[in-house]
């Protein structure tokens, strides 16, 4: 129930971050800076057919204000990275047609220029986006000789700038109907049949091998924490010595590790000739592709992370094991057995174990989606083609399905585990209801 | 102040890895704090002839002045900036730079290790107080006004609901009618951040005006049942996730950006500890005693429930820094975080991992960072567990 806001604010949180970075995707289409490279002529005609199929030349939303110095037209007419620029001239002169003759004329200007030792003073100028400031230093520097129509467009914009009056200055609430961006972007996502936007593949079936990775190292590594934290915990319950004190610094040391950084010294340990130097490590550069690498063959490079997760988040379950074996021993049901002179080793495997284990349980529950969207380190580090390596690489194609798909995936995930914890701890413990 | 200082530090007892915590910390603060003045190019002071300058601090070019003449030069205690490249000594081990004032070595461009972990100290422990402060400042006041009025004080009745949207509306046309008419840049943002502010010190008043007027009990919106649902939607989105999608797409580098992000994350665990130790402390007899002699809620918040959560806050700040430090040098590592210019532990880590048969390059950063973090996780405990040893009595 409680997901369908959950993929509502990310849906959201995706447009506005795929609407703030149109200049970088634009550049990525088009492929280099555009500003230095294309003329004006070229940077339009190429804005005007991609915007066109991108939604990028309407609207932003149904409704909203508007100066009335600027149109829906100039979204299409002015390419991405001049609308700040013309939307001052836009507030100075008050007046469409106006704001276009006279952004239209600046921008050729600033491509015909290209080439003077002036010019990158004037590009710095365009993107203060301050028409009067670039205009000045035109007529400040001869940059050119005084040409009819650009004194004309002047004085034009100065004349306009004194006679605006305070009911000119008014905003325009405008209706743009379900022709905008935000429209657009959740129609093309919801009639993209889930498809990637790269290559065409469905979503999920790019998704589910790489999940399955992450997946598979997750679970492992949380088996064997299982396997032999819950006992360290008990051995550091039952035993006060030195040696349990050495352990539990180490521990404790340990655990200010990050992840990362346990993660680098076992991979340099695996690639260099360091003690774990006969594992398999992928070195970086040689990243398979997800269909090659899932094969059985494989599974020895599975090692190295399993390891690096399975040291971090044992020293969390064994401290954990241990404080709460300290508490449960605390209870009067534990004093009682043994006043009843029930022995030591039953009295702590059946009251104090059984009943520390939940704790650990729900500790389990709730790293386990940290562990998927931590796994991002790990598998940056030793180069696995897993669920954080393909988000890193659709972040990088402004991959926006696909990065929903993953993001998708991922609270699923936690939800599921979240309910298969509700569920087990409800086996183990009846009192519970759930 | 004294009270609060009790608070942070309870009697330290016979601890050596307490004390031993305690001055890491210190240590690594004090390093952050002075580190221009313990890793510079600069001198600290020249003197040439009979004037006297101070290069670390005034902008001159000491090299043409001392050039000239005799000069009676005072240098910080590691001669070099992070970004010096002193290019006759690439590689140097410890033992080896020592003698040139390269104490912790060099790598392989010639910069000196030492000078680059006082930065990253300064880095790490900047950014990682200042997130956690503005966490705090945002977490802490959000718990102790849900969690202090809840759902039978905090209601907002949908008649002022409406008014509310109406208002806003109002005010941002009217903002950008002035934006429109004087065209400085300043009112851009002026006008955002003025019509924000303005609507929600309307919807203060109207909330005010609505409960003294009329019972808007019935027919009203819970704001602490809105608030909870808002923190968990927080915090089912992928923490990490949020931090690459935002990241990789906006201006890399930008230090108030990634301040603004890891306190974006640590605020909802904030807010809820804060909001159930309010919990715990509304209905004690002293509050109610207060509220039934006419005390204001202020005067409540300030003598009968802040000074009670402070100290079970200190806990969760004390975490908060950890895991505050631990995500900047790992956002550094991977690349995202903050711009080359800025040392950070993650970025030196990154770095020594390309060049891993230089074992300082990869050591010396990497252990401070452990320590400062365990230093910082060792107190938090403390605190915690003298908190629950007093509970018990």
């Amino acid at each position: 129930m409680w997901g369908i806001p959950i993929f509502a604010v990310i849906l959201l949180l995706l447009f506005f971050v795929q609407d703030l970075t149109r200049v970088a995707q634009f550049e990525k289409l088009v492929g280099g800076d555009l500003q230095t490279e294309l003329s004006f002529d070229e940077e339009q005609a190429l804005w005007q057919k991609i915007s066109n199929r991108r939604g990028w030349d309407l609207p932003s939303f149904y409704f909203g204000f508007q100066h009335p110095g600027w149109s829906d037209t100039c979204y299409s007419l002015f390419p991405l990275s001049y609308h700040e620029f013309v939307r001052d001239i836009g507030r100075k002169t008050l007046d469409v047609d106006q704001t276009i003759a006279i952004g239209h004329m600046l921008l050729k200007l600033k491509a015909d220029l290209r080439g003077r030792s002036d010019y990158g003073r004037l590009n710095e100028l365009f993107k203060q986006n301050n028409a009067e400031r670039v205009m000045s230093f035109i007529r400040a520097t001869d940059m050119l000789n005084p040409i009819p129509f650009y004194t004309a467009a002047q004085k034009k914009l100065r004349s306009s700038h004194e006679s605006k009056s305070i009911v000119s200055a008014l905003p325009k609430l405008r209706w743009s109907g379900f022709e905008n961006r935000f429209h657009f972007f959740i129609r093309s996502f919801l009639t993209s049949s889930f498809r990637s936007e790269t290559d065409g593949r469905p979503i999920f079936r790019k998704i589910w091998p790489a999940f399955s990775i992450t997946l598979f190292i997750n679970l492992l590594a949380l088996v064997i924490v299982l396997f032999i934290g819950v006992p360290l915990g008990q051995y550091l319950y039952k035993n006060e010595n030195w040696r349990t004190r050495i352990l539990e610094k180490l521990i404790y040391v340990i655990y200010a590790m990050p992840l990362f950084w346990l993660a680098t010294i076992i991979a340099i340990n695996g690639n260099n000739a360091g003690f774990l130097s006969g594992v398999p490590v992928l070195k970086s550069g040689e990243m398979p592709s997800i269909m090659t690498f899932l094969r059985f063959e494989n599974i020895g490079f599975l090692i190295l992370p399993v390891l690096t997760i399975v040291i971090s988040v044992l020293v969390v379950v064994a401290l954990h094991m241990k404080r709460s074996m300290q508490e449960v021993a605390e209870n009067k049901y534990v004093f009682a057995a043994r006043m009843r002179g029930e022995n030591s080793v039953d009295i702590d495997k059946k009251h104090v174990r059984s009943n520390a284990v939940f704790s650990i349980i729900t500790l389990i529950g709730s790293t386990l989606p940290g562990l998927v969207s931590g796994s991002v380190v790990i598998e940056i580090i030793f180069n696995l083609p897993g669920m954080g390596r393909l988000l890193w690489q659709a972040l990088y194609d402004f991959d926006w399905v696909l990065v929903f798909g993953i993001l998708f995936v991922g609270v699923v995930f936690s939800v599921i585990g979240q309910l298969i914890t509700d569920l087990f701890y409800r086996k183990i413990n009846p009192q519970v209801v759930l | 102040m004294k009270q609060i200082r009790a608070h942070i530090n309870p009697p330290l007892r016979n601890d050596r890895s307490l004390h031993l915590a305690w001055l890491i910390l210190v240590f690594f603060v004090l390093l952050a704090v002075l580190a221009p003045f313990l890793a510079n190019e600069n001198p600290i002071r020249c003197t040439v002839g009979n004037e006297t300058y101070y290069p670390i601090i005034s902008d001159i070019n000491w090299k043409s002045k001392c050039a000239s003449g005799e000069c009676d030069m005072v240098r910080p205690m590691i001669p070099f900036s992070p970004q010096t490249i002193d290019i006759a000594s690439r590689n140097l081990s410890p033992s080896q730079g020592f003698g040139k004032a390269h104490y912790f070595g060099t790598d392989g461009l010639g910069r000196d290790v030492a000078a680059g972990v006082v930065y990253g100290a300064r880095t790490a422990v900047f950014i990682s107080f200042f997130a956690t402060f503005l966490a705090l400042l945002f977490g802490g006041c959000y718990g102790l006004v849900m969690g202090y009025f809840a759902n039978d004080r905090l209601r907002y009745a949908r008649k002022r609901l409406v008014l509310l949207v109406v208002m806003t509306g109002v005010i941002l046309y009217v903002m950008a009618w002035l934006r429109n008419m004087y065209q400085a840049e300043i009112i851009s943002f002026v006008s955002l951040l003025g019509g924000l502010m303005m609507s929600l010190l309307i919807a203060f008043f109207t909330w005010r005006w609505g409960a003294r007027r009329f019972e808007v009990r019935d027919r009203s919106i819970l704001l602490d049942e809105m608030g909870m649902r808002f923190i968990d939607l927080l915090q089912a989105l992928p923490g990490l996730f949020i931090i690459l999608l935002v990241l990789q797409l906006f201006d890399q580098g930008s230090s108030l950006l990634l301040i603004g992000l890891i306190a974006f994350l640590l605020s909802p665990v904030m807010a809820l500890h804060a909001r159930a130790e309010v919990l715990r402390h509304r209905n004690k007899n002293s509050v109610r005693s207060a509220i039934m002699t006419g005390k204001g809620d202020l005067h409540i918040w300030r003598y009968d429930i802040i000074p009670f959560m402070v100290r079970p806050l200190f806990v969760t700040l004390a975490f908060s820094i950890a895991g505050a430090i631990l995500l900047e040098a790992t956002l550094s590592f991977l690349g995202i975080g903050l711009a080359v210019e800025h040392v950070s532990w993650g970025t030196l880590i990154k770095l020594a991992q390309q060049n891993s048969s230089n074992w300082w390059l990869l050591f010396f950063p990497s252990a401070c960072l452990v320590a400062l973090i365990w230093s910082v996780q060792r107190i938090g405990r403390h605190i915690e567990v003298s908190l629950r040893e007093q509970s018990n009595g």
